[in-house]
């Protein structure tokens, strides 16, 4: 799956996890939102698990320096 | 008692029942404890010109249903909820026999939630589904976001 077609399902749940029209990019993180705390960070990783049908496991989302990381993590998983 | 489950403990598929009865006492305590009087719970009369066979159950006490299931159950006295939706379809009355039954849908190693689909049917009637998230905190949380 190619990383543009997973920003394209991912930017809808992003927004609504967020409460924010930001559109996500790679170099977005958490300190670039408002509310992306620890808490919407879990309910954006379960959310992302459920639209790709993928599971991740705790060291893989433990270290992830900003918001391209996780989309390559996704991009990976979801091939 | 409380169950005290780890995250390991619970496993996607498991089912379980909660069998209840809503009295007067409970509800006049709900409409105390939520101070909503509105007609639909108190004035059977009003209910009956409405279509109703009689004042209804609110749905903040099926809430507490599932809060009981949740916190005491599945996933027990470890778990934080995180999230509840729920869809009411038909009322539910008075002392009438009901049934909340949750199913544990999907375990998120990475997060430590677990995701509960859960129904309530009095008979044959379904009176409210829904889905609700739970944290499981047997292990300290580390803050993940990047």
């Amino acid at each position: 799956m190619s990383e543009a077609t997973i920003y394209e399902r991912l930017t809808p749940l992003f927004q609504d996890v967020m409460d924010t029209e930001i559109v996500p990019t790679a170099v977005l993180r958490a300190s670039d939102v408002e509310g992306w705390d620890s808490l919407s960070q879990i309910r954006l990783v379960v959310a992302v698990e459920e639209e790709f049908d993928i599971a991740f496991t705790t060291a893989e989302i433990a270290d992830l320096p900003d918001l391209g990381s996780f989309v390559a993590l996704i991009a990976h998983k979801a091939t | 008692m409380t169950q005290l489950r780890s995250f390991a403990d619970l496993e996607v598929g498991e089912v379980l029942e909660l069998p209840f009865r809503i009295n007067r006492e409970q509800h006049e305590a709900f409409a105390a404890l939520a101070g909503d009087h509105s007609l639909v719970h108190s004035d059977p009369e009003w209910a009956h010109s409405r279509g109703f066979d009689d004042v209804i159950v609110y749905g903040g006490v099926l809430l507490a249903k599932l809060s009981h299931l949740l916190g005491m159950h599945m996933p027990g006295g470890l778990g934080v909820s995180a999230r509840w939706e729920i869809d009411y379809h038909a009322p539910l009355y008075l002392e009438e026999a009901a049934l909340l039954v949750g199913e544990l849908e999907r375990k998120s190693e990475a997060t430590r939630t677990v995701k509960i689909k859960y129904r309530i049917h009095a008979g044959e009637r379904l009176i409210a589904s829904g889905v609700a998230r739970s944290l499981v905190l047997d292990d300290t949380l580390d803050d993940r976001a990047p």
